[in-house]
């Protein structure tokens, strides 16, 4: 799940990033969920979002985070491997 | 609760968004500015003032984009010839583009929240196109028909309008969007243009000539007009499904074929060729086609544009003129050998004549010679039908009775006509005398007689020959202008044939008409005849009904008088009494034949072959001969000159001319001459007798 800020330019990025880097990785694997906090603030503060943009690997588990614009794959992809 | 005064608080503010700074300039630090919101414990994320920016400048680009899209829009539908419009639910304007409240005369303003009542349209029009607007608004599809429409300023014009509908995000219609495009130009294109096909149309079918539009490679007919119909005898159906190949006459058939041969690859863009078409009832068409290419696609021509003129007139006068010279060519042969042939028959008679004069034991002899004068007779008098016939014989008129001429017609006609036709004669004694010539009456019911069997041919039938006297009166006067009252005889032909329908009967007496095969009629065997009672002041009748027969009715007026027959033929010859006479003939042949028979006849002939011979011998001794008989063409002076001549030196000589044909000697040039008598080629000895016998012995001059 990626929470993001609709409109800002790190978030944009973060979206973009994310959906490259899979599509790249993780073709037929992956399944994204871009989650904008003004719209569910709710949600975000039950996950202890803090900052956007910032990406939760849901599963496989154990859930791990990463906040920023993911424009570093290696670590996107060291979540992944954690994961794995 | 009151707010402190706000220059109280200002130290602590003017800190706290120091701190503020500080914290957010901090927390990019840490971030890398990879962050746009932040969070307090609350849960309500707080944008970084960088991001607000973002979010302000994006929302403000956005709302630019918009509104300049919106401008464009609004232009681009004023741009439109056509006019575009939006209307709601209950049928009123939301939107009118430029050109449609020009026509109206409006603002927008102005148009907006009305409907087509409002807006002054017609009642019948505003309901019908309000009801259109419902019932895309109910059915959600799209309305298309066409209007008049006049303006307020008084511009009427034909519009062609789409209403469609709008959707909104729940898949109802949220409104309707129209477009209207003036096609009054095209309208009036379109009407020009079928006014225009219609007159072509007219043209085509009017004309007076065939049209016909066929197919270059298949020569099928595609369209024909009906004049074409008509000179085909065939109706548009059946000749839709028949090529033009097919209807050629077949001695055409090749020539045609060439013709359009070398249009359809292309040699030449038109041609034009004289032939014939067979119509339906296997009659000929003759015709003059001018045949040119159309092009729509491709290098050859796809269609051919036929015109055919009907030029079966124009061939049938051709042939006519043809047959017409070729007779007269014929005439002026016969009239050529006339001479030459009527001496052969002179000296063939005259011998044999002379021959019978002497006693012979053997009656088998004598009955030869007799059939010989019998053949001759009648090659003679066949030179006189001919001579006839190329009219270089003039009618010689006379006071006659018809009924032996008749009489000697039928025997002749039933001679050559078979036996399956019965004839039928009844001639009256009593008919009136009549002014006329006998060979041509003669000639008239050999002609008659012979177009009645033909009628009859192949068949049996009854031919009847009538002659009788009839009076006409005022009533019959007046229906045939030819004949005065009075009293007539007449001679009637009829025939129990094929008859003649009202079309042929129509130009039955026309030179050159004829309804038999070309060569076996000359088409002038009617008009002869009617040439002939023409000449004899008569007229001829002719009344037919198809499969009945036909009667020909000839009119000659009654003419009172004496009838001085000539002598009759088997009386005695006129015998002389030592008389000297002298012949001047060319040919000594017929000389020498003259001088045997007149020596026969008890006179004292001598004769010369030169007629300057002949004036030196009367000069020499102008009371030696009697009288002079002389022919008429000779090398170096005529008859006629000769006897003028003789004249001067004895004006009282008698002078006999002896001619092959009467042509151009008048009773007038005759006397002038001095001629007592004229004698016909080939003089019989009855003839010669009786003329010297008369020239010798004139009746006494009162």
């Amino acid at each position: 799940v990626l929470y993001v800020a609709q409109g800002t330019q790190n978030s944009a990025l973060a979206v973009a990033n994310l959906s490259a880097l899979c599509r790249e990785q993780l073709p037929s694997r992956h399944e994204i969920e871009v989650v904008d906090v003004f719209k569910e603030p709710a949600r975000a503060l039950a996950n202890r979002i803090f900052m956007t943009p910032t990406l939760i690997q849901v599963s496989p588990a154990p859930v791990r985070r990463v906040v920023g614009t993911l424009s570093q794959p290696g670590r996107v992809l060291a979540l992944e491997s954690n994961a794995a | 609760m009151t707010a402190p005064p706000l220059a109280d608080s200002e130290d602590e503010i003017a800190s706290l968004i120091a701190t503020l700074h500080e914290t957010e300039r901090r927390l990019e630090e840490l971030t890398g500015g990879e962050v746009d919101t932040v969070s307090t414990g609350s849960g309500q994320p707080f944008l970084l003032r960088r991001a607000q920016r973002e979010l302000r400048d994006r929302e403000l680009a956005q709302q630019a984009a918009t509104s300049r899209r919106e401008r464009m829009l609004t232009t681009t539908l004023s741009s439109l010839t056509d006019f575009a419009y939006i209307f709601d639910r209950a049928g009123r304007f939301l939107f009118a583009n430029q050109p449609l409240l020009d026509l109206w005369g409006l603002t927008l303003d102005a148009a907006v929240g009305k409907d087509f009542f409002e807006l002054g349209y017609a009642p019948d029009l505003a309901l019908r196109l309000q009801q259109q607007v419902q019932k895309v608004f109910e059915e959600k599809k799209c309305v298309t028909d066409e209007t008049t429409y006049t303006s307020r300023a008084g511009v009427t014009g034909h519009y062609e309008y789409i209403f469609s509908p709008a959707f909104g995000a729940n898949g109802s219609v949220d409104f309707v969007v129209g477009s209207t495009r003036d096609i009054t130009e095209r309208r009036r294109s379109e009407d020009a243009l079928r006014v225009s096909e219609q007159r072509f149309k007219a043209l085509f079918e009017q004309a007076a000539v065939g049209v016909a539009q066929v197919d270059a490679s298949t020569r099928r007919i595609l369209q024909i007009n009906r004049r074409f119909c008509g000179m085909l005898g065939r109706s548009h159906a059946e000749l839709q499904q028949l090529s033009l190949a097919e209807l050629t006459h077949p001695d055409d058939a090749v020539r045609d074929a060439e013709a359009f041969r070398r249009i359809r690859i292309g040699e030449g863009r038109e041609f034009s060729l004289e032939k014939r078409y067979l119509k339906k009832d296997g009659s000929v068409l003759w015709v003059s086609l001018t045949v040119s290419a159309m092009w729509e696609s491709g290098e050859n021509p796809n269609f051919l544009i036929v015109i055919a003129q009907d030029v079966s007139e124009r061939k049938k006068l051709e042939e006519q003129l043809h047959q017409a010279q070729k007779m007269d060519a014929i005439g002026t042969l016969a009239g050529g050998i006339a001479h030459d042939f009527n001496n052969i028959l002179a000296a063939i008679i005259g011998y044999t004549e002379l021959a019978r004069m002497i006693p012979s034991d053997n009656p088998e002899s004598a009955e030869y010679l007799k059939a010989v004068l019998q053949a001759s007779t009648r090659a003679s008098e066949l030179v006189r039908q001919i001579l006839t016939f190329s009219r270089q014989e003039q009618p010689e008129r006379r006071l006659v009775q018809l009924q032996p001429v008749v009489a000697e017609s039928i025997a002749l006609l039933r001679s050559t006509i078979p036996s399956t036709i019965e004839f039928e004669t009844s001639l009256a004694t009593n008919a009136p005398t009549v002014l006329a010539d006998p060979t041509q009456v003669h000639q008239i019911l050999m002609n008659l007689g012979t177009n009645a069997w033909h009628a009859m041919k192949d068949r049996t039938g009854r031919m009847q020959i009538k002659l009788e006297q009839i009076f006409v009166d005022a009533a019959h006067a007046a229906i045939q202008p030819r004949l005065r009252t009075g009293a007539y005889a007449r001679i009637s032909v009829s025939d129990t044939g094929s008859g003649m329908d009202a079309e042929t009967l129509r130009r039955v007496f026309e030179p050159f008409f004829t309804t038999k095969p070309v060569g076996e009629g000359t088409g002038l065997g009617l008009a002869v005849v009617h040439g002939i009672m023409d000449t004899h002041d008569g007229a001829v009748t002719v009344y037919s009904q198809v499969g009945e027969g036909t009667v020909f009715h000839l009119y000659f007026p009654a003419q009172a008088g004496e009838v001085r027959e000539p002598a009759a033929r088997e009386g005695p010859v006129p015998r002389g009494d030592g008389e000297r006479v002298l012949v001047v003939d060319d040919e000594e042949l017929l000389a020498k034949l003259c001088q045997k028979a007149l020596g026969a006849l008890g006179y004292q002939a001598e004769f010369t072959l030169k007629p300057a011979d002949a004036l030196e011998m009367v000069r020499a001794s102008p009371e030696r001969f009697a009288l002079v008989l002389t022919d008429q063409t000779m090398p170096g002076m005529t008859g006629t000159t000769l006897a003028s001549k003789l004249r001067q030196i004895r004006p009282e000589l008698p002078i006999i001319l002896m001619t092959g044909y009467g042509l151009s000697l008048t009773p007038e040039r005759l006397d002038a001459a001095g001629i007592s008598h004229l004698l016909l080629k080939p003089a019989t000895i009855f003839s010669l007798g009786s003329g010297v016998h008369a020239a010798l012995h004139p009746p006494a001059s009162p």
